[in-house]
């Protein structure tokens, strides 16, 4: 590799995710793709718990993150997919610095991409189940965040293991959802209560179990990363 | 009689349950040594 | 101090007893299956004839003589597995990878079987076979993840990467039960449903204690041998290839 330089983790991850990102926009037809499979998710619940709205409005805040998860499966596995048939990950097996910036980096653009799934669809679920944003945008914004951050840090983790595995279609939600579940009651919960009110302040205990689970997971996963991508 | 009934509890019988708990856990433990032994390691020849 | 004391010879106990097992013939394993065997039929008599049913829950007491050692095992196994995935990445070496396989697969085993012998107990105690109780939910939870984690160490062919990988994912479900225990409970929280035996008769605690043993010793036998059948396939796989009988020039 180029000798004398010190890797510099924050600007080594700001260029992969200039680059992830580039790539996205380049190849819009993914992000599309995923947004049109978000909205069919959301029919598909619609349609398997309506047509009393009473009922989908209760599962409203649970419905939106079924459907960010699901999306995020398809655009978690793709997220290597690139590489990994480019053979570019051998090019990627750096040094640990250089690896946990991919890690930073990979994380950051999924989660991104998480992030603008779930303000796209939210208006669409918010009419199908006559909801709004009681609380306001803002504790919206919070949440979607920080379970967006949820889902792409681990996400990635075992994306990039997956990867390289046979069965990987299976295996990345085989390993992620259990895993998941405590991000996903935390982040269906606050959703709910910001469509309908958090009268006993439980908002706040949410948010700090989501707050948690993105600390040690993404903790986590800066310092195996390197281990997994090592040959 | 009376002594009976209330020596066996509130909750009634249940010796059903008992049963089939002990079947189960027995029959378990069962299938996985089975399942142990046919896996064994065989010595290369 | 009693119970760290405990925890050491209990510790010392479960170790030396799974080295010997592994070092030692055939036949030792043989012998140790016949005494948890031993063990378990006689403690089955014992929680099934001699210990006395409890005031609330009458004779579905007796489910807790199983139901109990059962989790007990699971959790020792899942331990281990946790403790041999870190091991492994500070310092590789099969013998840690076999035996996180090993602990995986027979943590999965008495945990689903305890999980089922939970889910029955609550039917004539809650009216229900499955109530969302904490603890069982978050075990559901886990086992799930340790099928992935098993199912992961399935489709890896090459031994090096399937050590590491299994290794990173062990961590990661290990560092996940404290947080699926608390979201679970918060998630149910509205609904508490706890039940232990209201009394505590000396004859209760003598049969729980009698079957755990049992399953101890049928626990050392089964992860011995799990861990000696995925010792044997890894040296199969990283063994060199046999010499060709005539050399290609």
């Amino acid at each position: 590799m180029s000798a004398g330089r010190p890797p510099n983790l924050l600007g080594a991850t700001w260029v992969l995710v200039r680059k992830d990102l580039l790539l996205e926009w380049r190849t819009r037809a993914r992000a599309n793709a995923l947004v049109f499979f978000s909205l069919a998710t959301l029919l598909l619940f619609s349609f398997a718990l309506g047509p009393d709205t009473t009922i989908l409005r209760r599962a409203a805040g649970g419905t939106l993150w079924l459907a960010i998860l699901l999306a995020s499966v398809l655009a978690l596995g793709e997220s290597f997919r690139v590489e990994q048939e480019n053979a570019a990950l051998d090019g990627l097996r750096l040094a640990p610095a250089d690896a946990r910036a991919l890690f930073l980096a990979k994380s950051l653009a999924n989660a991104l991409l998480l992030m603008l799934l779930g303000t796209v669809i939210l208006p669409v679920l918010a009419a199908l189940a006559g909801v709004t944003l009681v609380q306001g945008p803002g504790p919206m914004a919070v949440v979607l965040v920080l379970g967006a951050l949820a889902i792409a840090g681990p996400g990635t983790l075992y994306a990039a293991i997956a990867s390289q595995a046979r069965a990987r279609d299976v295996l990345l939600p085989l390993l992620l959802f259990p895993l998941l579940i405590p991000a996903l009651v935390a982040a269906a919960k606050a959703t709910s209560l910001v469509f309908e009110g958090d009268p006993m302040l439980q908002f706040r205990s949410w948010l700090g179990l989501l707050a948690g689970f993105d600390l040690v997971y993404w903790s986590l996963g800066f310092v195996l990363f390197p281990r997994v991508l090592e040959d | 009689m009376t002594l009976l009934l209330a020596e066996a509890g509130r909750i009634q019988g249940g010796w059903n349950y008992v049963w089939t708990a002990y079947g189960l856990t027995w029959g378990a433990l069962a299938l996985y040594a089975w399942s142990l032994w046919l896996r064994r390691p065989r010595k290369e020849p | 101090m009693t119970h760290a004391l405990f925890t050491v010879v209990g510790l010392v106990v479960v170790g030396g007893g799974l080295y010997l097992l592994v070092r030692g013939p055939a036949s030792l394993r043989a012998g140790v299956a016949v005494l948890g065997l031993v063990l378990l039929i006689s403690g089955a008599w014992y929680g099934l004839s001699v210990a006395p049913p409890d005031r609330e829950m009458g004779n579905v007491q007796r489910i807790m003589y199983v139901h109990v050692p059962a989790q007990w095992m699971a959790l020792m196994a899942v331990t281990l597995n946790f403790f041999c995935s870190v091991a492994y990445l500070f310092r590789p070496g099969w013998a840690k990878d076999a035996l996180a396989e090993a602990s995986a697969e027979v943590g999965l085993f008495f945990g689903a079987v305890g999980l089922v012998l939970g889910s029955i107990w609550g039917k004539p105690t809650w009216g229900v076979y499955w109530s969302w109780d904490p603890r069982l939910t978050s075990e559901a939870i886990l086992l799930v993840a340790y099928a992935g984690y098993l199912a992961l160490r399935r489709f890896i062919d090459d031994a090096e990467r399937r050590a590491v990988w299994s290794a990173v994912v062990g961590i990661i479900i290990a560092v996940d039960i404290p947080i699926i225990w608390f979201s679970v409970r918060w998630w149910r929280s509205l609904h508490q449903m706890q039940s232990s035996p209201s009394t505590v008769d000396p004859d209760m605690v003598r049969a729980l204690r009698w079957n755990a043993f049992a399953f101890l010793a049928l626990w050392l036998v089964f992860l011995s041998s799990r861990y000696l059948i995925a010792r044997a396939r890894t040296q199969r796989e990283v063994a060199p290839p046999p010499l060709a009988a005539e050399v290609a020039t």
